[in-house]
């Protein structure tokens, strides 16, 4: 069997993970933030810049400002900051004017001075909150990376059909760091290019937050050209586009992705210094599969404010003698939701920022046994809220019931009468037929009334999926569905589609699997605000009272779905549960053809048809993974190709155990072959005892793993230690932890308490630590319960029931007995009599 | 700290403390540091309680972490080079030791923090147990006992200097012992200002070190703890495997037994 493996790096992250102490620079971290709390200490040199904007604004020929000056004035030196340099002939300003030359140019570096530091202040804080939420390898911790990369390992891709928003399966890769020598040496020296004549850093500053979010985000937001017009004096740095830093960049970033062997929805390189100047700042260069940045570490220079505006495109009356003036205030940026540089990243786009938070839905039941005079009342929740869930086959249902756990092939796989591969067209193909190892093909097709049932067509094994054509831009969404219906009924000989029975009880079960799908694949896109497990219960009310084109082509009004969905005696919610369905309908109608959606679905029933082709100009992955699960696992001959992830083999392994189950004969009888098609006779003779199929009651696999919301449990966190503390929550928490000023900001009457006070202090701390030790375990652990709870305690008995079903019935086998004579074919004695 | 006895120093010694104390030390280090300076004999003569250490530099276990002997200089380095390296070994991936029960008492080996643990008297006693998540309330409190040896030397710096330049002249055989105050002046001058903003500058870089280091030390306990987790997984996703690839042969197994037989009849049975 062959096995497609894509974890080849994951093994590797202590690799990926050395690269934060390569990417420090020489002098540590902590001295680089010492050097800058020293530099507002008026005890090391005032920055370049700031001297070259005083000597602008103040100096003079006779008295040009220059670091000495600027210290006496800072000093109130008068001598040395009016005493002219020797050789001027000119006589000293008066006493007045020096009085007022000394106190504008030391308040102009004194506010400029705390300025920059509140900046560095501020950058360290905002970065040494974001480092360990970061995707791009950032110098912080690798919590993010390293739940993602267990989310990744456990989820299947089956899940990732029915999570709401499941986040990018994380792989990372190695590179070969000779390759790699000569493109790095070239971004250094492009970045050592931006070093200004007075060694100001500012431009490499500003370059590393301009590429933060990656080269391609600025590319795309601002187009191909480098070099262009800088029209904002304050914040020219940002805005500087250095043709040789982004050639650098896209060099270094295509000689780091040169090896095929690697792949994933998201690949992780590791961080890698720059040498040069950009090593001392602490920017370093990151690598993801689809894009390239730089990075600062938390201690690095923040990007300053410009005080030179020299060269600025009509600046207006910001600028004054080359020199930014302060005091305006450009606008907000007006980017749309999809192109702001945090809605790019393929791990943070799912946030809040970029989409509206997922509501924790819980579907309250009628049932409520209030306490009249607590006024507590206990409400039940379900989930989901429907009449009747899940239906059962023989051997249960499919463990990964929605498909889409198989990596999708690269050609279509429908094939012709003659073996010829034929893609699906959006009108219906009589002559489409399954390749080899395929159980079924689908059949999608456009039609302005659906008739043909969603069933195997006989002698084909062709399953015709009808989309309405009045959908629109629904269409992607409605085949999604229709794939998941596929799934359930191929291979079978069912002639009858249980959405469309007419009854409820049978239409609900085998259509919300596929609204589920469906409305993940909605809130992925961007289409869907609200809650996907919601919207699966109100889209397969609809459908199951035949309501659904109608709503969604608008036909009806949202207020008229809504009535259909709590009225309608086919409706699938429970008695008592209260959705808000004219919202969600009216919500979904809305935005499918909005603008600024992340993945915009097609507007027409064809070309959401065309997506299911792997040769087309857009294929949709989702859609060939779901028609790529519709093969035979365990048929002898065939292979089968998925990701190496415990959940796509838990999928593998509960298919093959079913298959056996539900295809294979347990009782020992004739080979079909050699008794023509009579084989088996003599079930009715088998007597008690023996080796039976059993139904094997198995629940529902796919269960998602819940969501992971870091930045909540880092500020829990926070909250948590500073409540333990008795105060109210502070970020960094440490500041919770202990508290100096406590003691000495108290009257200093009598001195010996306030000794004694700042004694008590230490013991006090060690209370703290301990609650802290124990909030932070707790939340490590709650963390690991989770993951445990979603995955291990749902999905495990599940799938240990069924193989401990196959394991039961192997045993058994061996306990057959077998008759002492061959078959008695074509005798008196058949039961069946003569043929 | 060697005091000289002579007595024509202790008048000039007194003088030059209050007037010194007065024009430059006490407001300059109070408004700096937000911290008030004490009396260090009526401190260590307090009956403290047991467990607690007075803020002053004659208290034995600050002795030990800052020697009294040791210049001004060679404090201020010691000190920041250990903060240094216990943020190094912090931001150092290593790798965590997973057991049955998590983390608890493997972890990551943070030996510069546990070795300055065993030092602290307030941590002392779970030295062997530190994680990253302690790390700042440990550097907190050595910053803590830091700024009590700088409180005091900034309070006794006049005698200190006082002393050096006796030392200095009796070193150079002048046989007085009357200190040249042209040199007393100039050495306040420039000690005064470098304790002052030692006084500002560690804990301000402290502080804005662990703002920097605040998510980081937060998420690396459960990083440690997910990591153990990830390892785990790994096997049971090996484990995964091999059992899907042992289900491939179920269809096999029961063809094995698919023969040309008939079951025992109930009469052969």
């Amino acid at each position: 069997m062959m096995r497609h493996s894509l974890l080849i790096g994951m093994f590797l992250l202590p690799l990926t993970a050395s690269a934060q102490s390569q990417s420090s620079s020489e002098e540590s971290m902590y001295m680089r933030i010492r050097s800058a709390v020293e530099s507002t200490m008026k005890v090391s040199d005032v920055d370049a810049a700031i001297v070259q904007a005083a000597d602008e604004l103040a100096g003079t020929e006779e008295l040009p400002l220059d670091q000495k000056r600027i210290r006496a004035a800072q000093a109130g030196d008068f001598l040395t900051l009016c005493t002219p340099d020797s050789g001027q002939s000119e006589a000293p300003p008066s006493s007045a004017d020096c009085d007022r030359l000394l106190r504008n140019v030391a308040g102009f570096v004194e506010d400029t001075v705390q300025q920059r530091d509140t900046l560095r202040a501020l950058r360290a804080e905002a970065v040494g909150m974001e480092d360990a939420l970061r995707t791009d390898g950032s110098n912080g911790g690798s919590m993010l990376r390293t739940l993602l990369q267990l989310l990744t390992l456990w989820l299947s891709d089956s899940d990732r059909q029915t999570a709401p928003r499941a986040l990018p399966a994380v792989y990372t890769a190695v590179v070969n760091e000779q390759a790699l020598e000569k493109s790095i040496e070239a971004l250094g020296e492009a970045l050592d290019d931006l070093v200004g004549d007075d060694d100001s850093t500012d431009r490499i500053a500003g370059a590393a937050e301009r590429y933060r979010w990656g080269l391609g985000v600025v590319v795309r937001r601002e187009g191909e050209k480098c070099a262009a017009k800088i029209l904002d004096p304050e914040l020219r740095y940002l805005f500087e586009r250095p043709c040789g830093v982004e050639d650098a960049l896209r060099a270094y970033g295509k000689a780091v992705r040169n090896d095929p062997r690697y792949t994933g929805d998201l690949l992780l390189y590791p961080l890698h210094d720059i040498p040069g100047k950009a090593k001392e700042l602490g920017v370093s260069v990151w690598v993801r599969g689809d894009d390239v940045g730089l990075t600062a570490d938390a201690a690095g220079e923040p990007m300053h404010i410009a005080l030179d505006c020299k060269g600025v495109d009509n600046p207006g009356k910001r600028c004054k003698d080359d020199v930014t003036l302060g005091g305006t205030y450009p606008p907000d940026p007006l980017w749309a939701a999809s192109a702001t540089p945090l809605c790019n990243d393929p791990v943070l786009k799912a946030g809040y920022l970029c989409s509206t938070a997922l509501q924790t839905t819980c579907f309250p039941a009628e049932f409520q046994e209030g306490n009249p005079e607590t006024g507590l009342t206990i409400v039940p929740c379900m989930s989901p809220p429907l009449k009747n869930f899940l239906s059962f086959s023989n051997s249960g249902p499919d463990m990964c019931e929605v498909g889409g756990w198989v990596t999708a092939q690269p050609q279509p796989i429908g094939r012709d009468k003659q073996g010829n591969v034929l893609a699906d067209s959006a009108e219906l193909q009589p002559e489409l037929h399954p390749a080899s190892c395929m159980q079924c093909v689908p059949d999608a097709y456009c039609a302005s009334k659906c008739e043909e049932p969603t069933v195997p067509v006989s002698g084909t094994q062709r399953v015709p999926l009808c989309i309405d054509e009045d959908v629109g831009a629904f269409s992607r969404y409605i085949l999604i569905s229709q794939l998941v219906a596929a799934q359930r009924v191929c291979g079978s000989d069912i002639a009858t589609d249980p959405r469309t029975s007419g009854e409820g009880d049978s239409c609900c079960p085998a259509s919300y699997n596929g609204q589920l799908a469906a409305c993940n694949a909605m809130a992925q896109d961007g289409v869907l605000k609200d809650d996907v497990r919601t919207c699966a219960a109100i889209l397969s009310s609809l459908e199951c009272t035949g309501w659904l084109p109608s709503c969604l082509d608008g036909t009806l009004s949202p207020a008229q779905c809504s009535f259909v969905v709590k009225q309608n005696p086919q409706s699938c919610l429970q008695k008592g549960v209260t959705v808000n369905a004219a919202d969600l309908v009216k919500g979904i109608r809305d935005r499918v053809t909005a603008k600024d959606l992340l993945y915009p679905p097609p507007t027409t029933c064809a070309a959401a048809v065309a997506e299911l082709n792997p040769a087309s100009q857009s294929p949709d992955g989702r859609l060939l993974r779901m028609e790529s699960s519709l093969q035979d696992v365990c048929n002898p001959g065939c292979a089968v190709a998925y990701g190496a992830s415990i959940g796509n083999g838990m999928c593998a392994l509960a298919q093959c155990t079913e298959q056996s189950l539900e295809e294979h004969r347990i009782d020992p009888g004739r080979s079909g072959a050699q008794t023509e098609d009579s084989a088996f006779p003599w079930e009715g003779m088998r007597g008690t005892g023996g080796p039976v199929l059993d139904a094997i009651r198995a629940g529902w696999l796919s269960t998602p793993l819940p969501e992971r919301s870091l930045l909540t449990m880092l500020r829990t966190l926070d909250a948590a230690v500073c409540q333990v503390n008795g105060l109210p929550p502070l970020t960094p928490s440490s500041r919770c932890l202990f508290q100096t000023v406590r003691r000495t900001n108290q009257p200093a009457l009598p001195i010996r308490a306030v000794a004694e006070g700042i004694g008590d202090q230490r013991k006090e701390l060690q209370v703290p630590q301990e609650h802290a030790e124990a909030a932070i375990a707790a939340v490590g652990m709650r963390e690991g319960r989770q993951l445990l709870r979603g995955v291990l305690n749902q999905q495990l008995p599940v799938l240990s029931a069924l193989v401990q079903s196959a394991a039961d019935q192997l045993k058994l086998l061996g306990q057959v007995r077998f008759p002492s004579q061959m078959c008695p074919r074509n005798t008196v004695q058949d039961p069946l009599g003569p043929r | 700290m060697k005091r000289s006895r002579a007595a024509a120093g202790v008048t000039m010694r007194m003088a030059l403390c209050a007037f010194v104390m007065a024009a430059v030390a006490l407001p300059g280090v109070q408004l700096l540091t937000g911290q008030l300076t004490r009396d260090q004999d009526e401190v260590a003569d307090a009956p403290l309680p047991q467990g607690r250490v007075a803020c002053s530099k004659s208290t034995s276990e600050i002795k030990a972490l800052f020697p009294e002997d040791d210049s001004f200089e060679k404090i201020r380095d010691d000190y920041h080079e250990k903060v240094d390296k216990i943020v190094e070994e912090l931001l150092t991936p290593g790798t965590e030791t997973c057991i049955d029960s998590g983390t608890e008492q493997g972890g990551r080996k943070l030996k510069e923090l546990r070795e300055l643990g065993e030092k602290l008297p307030g941590t002392r006693a779970a030295a062997g147990k530190l994680t990253a998540s302690d790390a700042p309330g440990v550097l907190l409190e050595y910053l803590r006992l830091y700024e009590c040896v700088l409180n005091e030397r900034s309070w006794y710096l006049p005698l200190q200097v006082l002393d050096n330049n006796i030392e200095e002249q009796k070193e150079g055989g002048q046989k007085s012992s009357t200190p040249n105050l042209g040199e007393l002046g100039e050495g306040l001058t420039k000690a005064v200002p470098l304790v002052a903003r030692e006084q500002v500058l560690a804990r301000r870089t402290l502080e804005r070190m662990l703002t920097a280091l605040h998510a980081t030390l937060m998420a690396r306990t459960v990083e440690d703890d997910a990591g153990c987790f990830l390892r785990s997984s790994f096997d049971a996703k090996n484990a995964f495997g091999l059992a899907q690839e042992a289900s491939m042969c179920l269809p096999r197994t029961w063809d094995a037994k698919d023969v040309l037989r008939d079951l025992p009849t109930p009469t052969e049975e």
